[in-house]
Order: C-alpha cells, then sequence, then structure tokens
C-alpha cells in the first residue's frame, strides 16, 4: 500500500466528516425554520444543498477512482465501500431537509394546529439528537458513542403519535394541514433512518462484520 | 487504397471473457431481484385486500431470498471494479447496479411493511373507495418500477426521465388515499388505529413510486453521466464563481436555476 493511498484513505474520512458537519447545519436550519417559519431558511437550505450535493458528486467520483486504481482489499476496501453508502445517505438527508423548507407555505397553517406541530417540533430535535451521535461516532471512530442510539426512545413511535394526531384533526383544512404534516413527518422519519444506516455501516466498517450488512437491508 | 495490411483482432484473454461473463451475470441477477420485487407488490396487495394472512410469511420469506440476493450483487460490483480496474461505461453500469440494488431492495422491504401491516389491521373494515385507491396505488406502483427496470435493461434515459413524470399518478393517489381516510373516519366507518394503518400503507406504495424515480435517475447516469446531484454542485460552482467576480455598479441579478419542489431528485428533462 502506498503512502500516498494512505494519506488518501484519511483524507477521504476527513472529508466524509466535513459534509457530515454540512448536513447537521442543513438540519439545524431546517429546525430553525420549523420553529420560527423564517422562509429566508428555505433559501439558505437550497443553497446549503447544492454544496452537499457538489461534495457528493466529487467524493463519489473520488471513491470509484481509488476502487478502481488501487484495487483496495480487506479493511481499506470496506471503508471507501461504507464511505460511498454514507455519502448517498447524507446527501439524501440534505434533500429531504430542502423538501421540509419547501412546505414554507404551509408553516403557519401547521403552527395553528399544535397538536400535531408539536409532535413534528418533538420529532425533528430526536432526529437531530441521533444524527449527533452517528456524527461523534464517525469522527472518532468509535462505536461507544452509538450505544445511545439503542437506548434513545424509537423515532418510530413519535411518526405514529404524528399521525394519529393528524387523524384526529377536523375541519375544512384538515386535509391541507394532515398532508404538510405527514409530509414533513416522513422527511424527518427518513433521515433519521438513514443516520440509522450510517451507524450499522460504521459498525460494518469498525467490526468487517457482515451481520450489520444484513441489518441494514432487512 | 491503402497497402495496410490487415491486422487480425486479438483474441480476448480468458481474464477479459470472464469479466464480461461476470459482468453479464451481474446484469442478469439485478433484473432478477426487479423481478422478485415486481411479483412481491401484487401478492403484498392480495393479503391486505383479501385477509387471507397465509400468504403473508411467504412474502417475508421472500424477502429474505431479496435481502440475500442484494447483498451479494453489491459484493460482486465491488469485487469486480477491484480486480478489472473497468472504464467509462462499464464503471458506469457496476456504480448503476449498486444504486438499483439499494432502490429495489427498499421497494421489497416496503411490501414487507404493506403485509405488516395487514396483520396489524386485520379485521378492520375497509370502505370500497379505500379498497380502490389501494389496488390503483399498488398497480402504479408495479407499473413504476416495471418501467424503471425496462429502461434499464433497454438503456432508455428517455423513459428513465420520463419516470418523475409518470410518478405524479402515485402521489396524487395518495392524495387521494389521505382524503378517503379523513372521509371513512369522520364517518364513523374506520377507527383511528385503522387509519393510522392505512395512512403508513399509502405512503409505502408511494415511497416505491419514488424508489423508480431513483432508478430511473441512475439509468440516465449510466446511459448519459449525468446526476441529480450535478445540478446542484453546477449551482454550488456558480455560485462561487459570482462571489470572485467584481459585480459591475446597476448590474440586475438575475437567475437562470431553480430549485426542483422534491429535494432535488427530478431528472432533466
Amino acid at each position: 500500500m502506498t503512502t500516498s493511498f494512505v494519506e488518501e484513505l484519511a483524507e477521504l474520512r476527513l472529508q466524509v466528516e466535513l459534509m457530515a458537519l454540512r448536513v447537521g447545519g442543513a438540519l439545524d436550519s431546517t429546525i430553525e425554520f420549523l420553529e420560527t417559519g423564517d422562509a429566508a431558511l428555505a433559501a439558505q437550505l437550497l443553497a446549503s444543498d447544492d454544496e452537499i450535493d457538489a461534495m457528493q458528486v466529487s467524493l463519489t467520483e473520488r471513491c470509484y477512482n481509488l476502487l478502481v486504481r488501487e484495487q483496495p482489499m480487506a479493511s481499506d476496501l470496506r471503508l471507501v465501500v461504507s464511505v460511498i453508502r454514507v455519502l448517498s445517505s447524507l446527501e439524501r438527508s440534505g434533500d429531504l431537509c430542502l423538501r421540509i423548507a419547501n412546505r414554507a407555505d404551509d408553516h403557519s397553517l401547521l403552527v395553528d394546529h399544535p397538536s400535531v406541530f408539536e409532535v413534528i417540533l418533538t420529532l425533528s430535535h430526536h432526529v437531530r439528537e441521533r444524527f449527533s451521535v452517528v456524527q461523534t461516532a464517525w469522527a472518532s471512530r468509535s462505536l461507544d458513542p452509538l450505544d445511545e442510539l439503542d437506548s434513545a426512545v424509537a423515532l418510530e413511535r413519535f411518526a405514529t403519535m404524528l399521525l394519529e394526531r393528524i387523524l384526529e384533526l377536523d375541519g375544512p383544512a384538515a386535509v391541507r394541514v394532515g398532508l404538510a404534516a405527514f409530509a414533513i413527518g416522513r422527511s424527518l422519519d427518513r433521515i433519521g433512518d438513514h443516520t440509522q444506516v450510517m451507524a450499522l455501516r460504521l459498525r460494518y466498517l469498525e467490526t468487517g462484520d457482515p451481520a450489520y450488512l444484513a441489518e441494514e437491508v432487512a | 487504397m491503402t497497402d495496410t495490411p490487415i491486422v487480425p483482432e486479438p483474441e480476448p484473454t480468458e481474464h477479459r471473457v470472464r469479466y464480461h461473463r461476470d459482468l453479464e451475470e451481474i446484469k442478469a441477477d439485478i433484473v432478477r431481484l426487479g423481478a422478485m420485487c415486481d411479483e412481491m407488490i401484487p401478492q403484498g396487495t392480495d393479503v391486505l385486500l383479501s385477509g387471507e394472512l397465509g400468504m403473508a410469511q411467504r412474502l417475508i420469506d421472500r424477502d429474505d431470498d431479496v435481502d440475500r440476493l442484494s447483498i451479494e450483487i453489491e459484493e460482486r460490483c465491488y469485487n469486480v471494479m477491484v480486480r478489472q480496474s473497468p472504464i467509462a461505461g462499464e464503471l458506469r453500469q457496476l456504480i448503476t447496479i449498486t444504486k438499483m440494488v439499494a432502490e429495489i431492495e427498499r421497494s421489497a422491504d416496503l411490501m414487507v411493511n404493506v403485509t405488516k401491516a395487514a396483520r396489524r389491521m386485520y379485521g378492520s373494515p375497509m370502505t370500497p373507495q379505500i379498497r380502490g385507491v389501494i389496488a390503483s396505488m399498488a398497480k402504479e406502483a408495479q407499473r413504476l418500477l416495471r418501467l424503471s427496470i425496462d429502461a434499464y435493461v433497454d438503456e432508455n434515459d428517455a423513459l428513465a426521465g420520463a419516470l418523475n413524470d409518470i410518478d405524479d399518478q402515485l402521489d396524487q393517489l395518495n392524495r387521494d388515499m389521505v382524503e378517503a381516510i379523513f372521509e371513512a373516519q369522520s364517518e364513523g366507518h374506520i377507527d383511528l388505529a385503522a387509519a393510522v394503518q392505512l395512512a403508513l400503507i399509502a405512503r409505502y406504495y408511494e415511497r416505491i413510486g419514488d424508489h423508480a424515480v431513483n432508478i430511473g435517475n441512475r439509468v440516465i447516469y449510466m446511459v448519459t453521466g449525468w446526476l441529480p446531484e450535478h445540478n446542484g454542485a453546477i449551482r454550488s460552482r456558480n455560485r462561487s464563481a459570482e462571489h470572485d467576480e467584481v459585480e459591475p455598479i446597476g448590474a440586475e441579478a438575475t437567475t437562470t436555476e431553480t430549485s426542483s419542489d422534491d429535494g432535488g431528485e427530478q431528472s432533466p428533462s
């Protein structure tokens, strides 16, 4: 293995951390948008998503170049393949943040229905916490922080609670509020799924145990 | 006419023959994976609409086969990349397959979710309107998945690019479903627990459509080298370039790019 290849792998890991920071920032802006309804944040999120896309394109290309050029084996191969998967999850998470911000027109309507809106806010904070845990684990290359995920409240509970609250709505705006809340809840839930994929990939990367791959597709 | 001697093409080495055989086998397997998932859509829908739970376990077992084949295909793709160092079109083929695997595998998972939801709401009545929308959503989801696989097999980037618009039909059905659920619940035909399960079921079908659109985007990449993320990357580059330039006094700000309303997963067409 050449020194430059070792350096390239280290650089790749660093770039993933940077991209995770960007996505974390996008998640923060998304939560701020939900809390304030500030439409300017939606424009910021578009610019931020473009940067995330640019990073994904360039880093993914770099991964495939490494695969083809360096023909990595064992743990190096696991690293490159896992990074490809994680980049995709990060990019999709950025897309989902933008999808939430695109609901700016419905924001005041959602605020007028606190029974639904409060669950959305709670869900968004739980998703952010989980993302932070995985971000820390990736940065430290340690699986210990991931133990927190096992003891964390299942996101599914909030997703179901949100649906129940949506279906308790009545009045002429019920369908519109329901669709908007459903779309936002779904996006948050999917960011949670991507966070789980990143956690499983890190476990696979550090242990080499293919059971984590199986868990990822289960 | 020149006197250039005709040089016979060299016989492909055993290495190359094996490479092409591997590639063909992987391509056949991704289509097989698509077909397995395609079959699961009407099967899972039958469990839901007929209440025949006997078939549910078979479908869950089938998903285990999908998972196994998915992991196998992905590993084989990376092995071929590392061993054979493919370039250009062949590399794009392999990259596309690794991405398609994830989309198909998730679609099969979603049909398992439909089946599990059917178990949870066993015995709950469904209004004819809801049954009709579910049947239509299943049909549309299967059609989208099938079209995306067709686009891959035929390397048809025009069809792949049209999937996003074709998916509008499924999105509309999802909205119809939400309205039908509200109506049925307010009239007392279904209880809250069943309504929650039905809303989730509609979401599962809708997501199968989203996965088909994503497959379409990968097919476009395979054929043309274009990815949806390239649009964002170009905008980002343009913005950086604008920052570096000194804006002339009185110049009007213009924007030539608009955001896609689904968060950047749209095709260029």
